[in-house]
């Protein structure tokens, strides 16, 4: 079958270079100043929620304009239960996360029956109402002034008080997210989300429940949302409505699709490209947008299947060149970016 | 044959596409371990018939495996009871390996053992797959696509085995190829429901034979009695 020896050398180097990434990253930003430690800080934040997001998007095939939700629902939730009623911070972001699942469970029972733009529409709305809702509810979220006062992410007393440990911390839970993705990607449970991607009435016909996966998937997305607004509170220590809003679902549809909608890394590396970016670009003045929107259609018509997989092909042709062409598989991650063919 | 003998059956099963009698009322049965063809022409209902019978199309009509009634059952849960259908234009995930979708195949199979155990049975059967192992469903060729989606079909070790037109766009040499095949499984004791448009070889295989024509079964009989019925020879033997 495959030769078991250079590919299993081969896919621990590929394994572990973007965790040598993630870390070279954490290392860069714990030497740079505050502000780049913000920044890389929000990368970290949007990619748990991108990493979650690609469970439904990305492994299933669907579309959810809606996530912002539940990044809502944790957010607030933290917010209202740490700086309104002095919980423990972990103690309210599971259980934000929680509430957060059964909310989505509820939900998507009924809207996961639609397909495509019905659903694309459905979780839109989903959107949009628990917006209204953030902002009109003023008793429990102070509407538009928002909630502030969210003491930093903190265990049993001992507060992250600097933003440094935070950022620490958010590159530790964003690397168990991928893990976690990373695994179960690859498990029973995984194939049958790629079948459902690949084409509804096949994964049907070889046994696959699609509309309970369907509903799994959609309940761990919103589970990573609630995490990433949970983390995004006590890093900033205030939210508000607009922290939630349709720009988020821009935003991130952006990331999933630059770093690779469907791989297992792609969309953090996509959290950070997008987060660092505009960054990059202050220095130009008025014409960073300009250069900024140049460089992100660049990468969509020159990467198509994001960077991740990018990177991937060119580290597959740099390693084949050195060995005799075998009928090379093409490349996993390459073959993994699966977009729904239906 | 009675009802315990018949391994499949579907009675007065009967479907719409929006305000298209697409399958009127129709009784088709396979008996345990039979080959069984269904012949007619395009758009005579035959991929509509396979869909109601697997509940990808909605449906009326009762349903039946090995004698009990699974008209209630959702698609995934009769591919769990044994019914797997190779679905027209094969339905593969083209974007993964060879490898990946036949594993899937064995999705309804728990303990990876018998899903190494499937696999090696499925590459006896098709050698070409071994070959093609890690390679994208997507870029195999059209024989070989249709050799993966049996081999996936049986990976969840079916009881039977539905075929829309397998050998639809294949030359004719690994058509007949395909077919052997599928003649060899059905001497293995599965039980084999083809669906063909015109197919010589189908029948000779086939031990029963249904004609579908504009959404009803318009004759059933024994395979080898179709030669002497001069208009279905004409229409099907050559």
């Amino acid at each position: 079958m495959n030769s078991p020896g250079t590919t299993s050398t081969r896919g621990a180097i590929l394994g572990l270079a973007p965790i040598a990434a993630v870390v070279a990253v954490l290392a860069f930003a714990l030497n740079s100043s505050g502000y780049v430690v913000t920044v890389i800080g929000f990368a970290a934040i949007y990619g748990i929620f991108v990493t979650g997001l690609n469970f439904f998007m990305g492994y299933t095939g669907q579309a959810s304009f809606g996530q912002n939700a539940f990044a809502a629902l944790g957010g607030y939730g933290t917010a209202i239960l740490c700086a309104n009623h002095n919980w423990d911070p972990v103690a309210a972001f599971l259980v934000s996360m929680v509430f957060s699942g059964v909310v989505a469970a509820i939900i998507g029972y009924p809207t996961l029956k639609l397909r495509g733009h019905y659903l694309a529409m459905a979780t839109f709305a989903l959107g949009l109402i628990t917006y209204e809702i953030s902002i009109e509810w003023s008793g429990l979220t102070a509407g538009y002034m928002g909630i502030s006062g969210i003491p930093p992410m903190g265990i049993a007393g001992f507060e992250l008080a600097t933003e440094k440990q935070q950022l620490v911390l958010l590159a530790m839970l964003l690397l168990l997210g991928i893990w976690i993705s990373t695994r179960l990607r690859n498990s029973r449970f995984g194939r049958a989300l790629r079948a459902i991607a690949g084409s509804e009435p096949a994964a049907q016909a070889l046994g696959v429940d699609v509309a309970r996966y369907k509903l799994i998937a959609f309940v761990i997305a919103a589970m990573y949302a609630s995490a990433a607004g949970s983390l995004f509170a006590h890093f900033v220590g205030f939210i508000s409505p607009e922290v939630f809003g349709a720009a988020m679902v821009i935003q991130s549809f952006t990331m999933l699709f630059l770093g690779g909608i469907g791989t297992t890394w792609g969309p953090a590396l996509g959290a950070l490209v997008v987060a660092m970016l505009p960054e990059l670009l202050r220095s130009l003045k008025e014409l960073q947008d300009v250069v900024y929107c140049v460089i992100l259609v660049s990468i969509l018509i020159f990467a198509p299947k994001g960077i991740f997989v990018l990177l991937g092909q060119i580290t597959t042709a740099l390693t084949s060149r050195r060995k005799p062409r075998q009928p090379a598989p093409a490349d996993p991650a390459a073959s993994r970016a699966m977009r729904a063919a239906d | 044959m009675n009802a315990s003998e018949k391994l499949f059956e579907a009675r007065a099963l009967s479907a719409f596409y929006g305000r298209v009698h697409a399958l009127k009322p129709t009784t088709v049965w396979v008996g345990e371990g039979e080959f069984v063809t269904v012949l007619g022409p395009n758009g005579a209902g035959k991929s509509t018939m396979l869909r109601a019978m697997t509940r990808l199309t909605p449906a009326t009509g009762r349903v039946y495996f090995r004698g009990r009634d699974i008209t209630g059952l959702a698609t995934h849960e009769r591919a769990r009871e044994g019914v797997i259908m190779v679905q027209e234009g094969r339905g593969l995930f083209g974007q993964m390996s060879v490898r990946e979708n036949l594993i899937l195949g064995a999705y309804t199979m728990t303990g990876s053992d018998t899903a190494e155990q499937r696999l090696e049975s499925v590459f006896a059967l098709f050698p070409r797959l071994k070959e093609r192992y890690e390679q994208v469903a997507a870029s195999l060729s059209g024989g070989e696509q249709q050799m993966l989606a049996i081999g996936r079909a049986l990976m969840a070790r079916p009881k039977l085995l539905m075929l829309d037109e397998p050998s639809l766009g294949l030359a004719p040499r690994v058509a007949s190829e395909i077919l052997e095949t599928l003649g060899r499984l059905n001497g293995e004791g599965l039980g084999i429901l083809l669906v063909e448009q015109k197919a010589p070889q189908a029948l000779k295989l086939a031990k029963r034979v249904y004609v579908l024509s504009l959404g009803a079964v318009v004759a059933e009989l024994p395979a080898a009695e179709i030669k002497s019925h001069h208009e279905l020879s004409r229409y099907y033997l050559h």
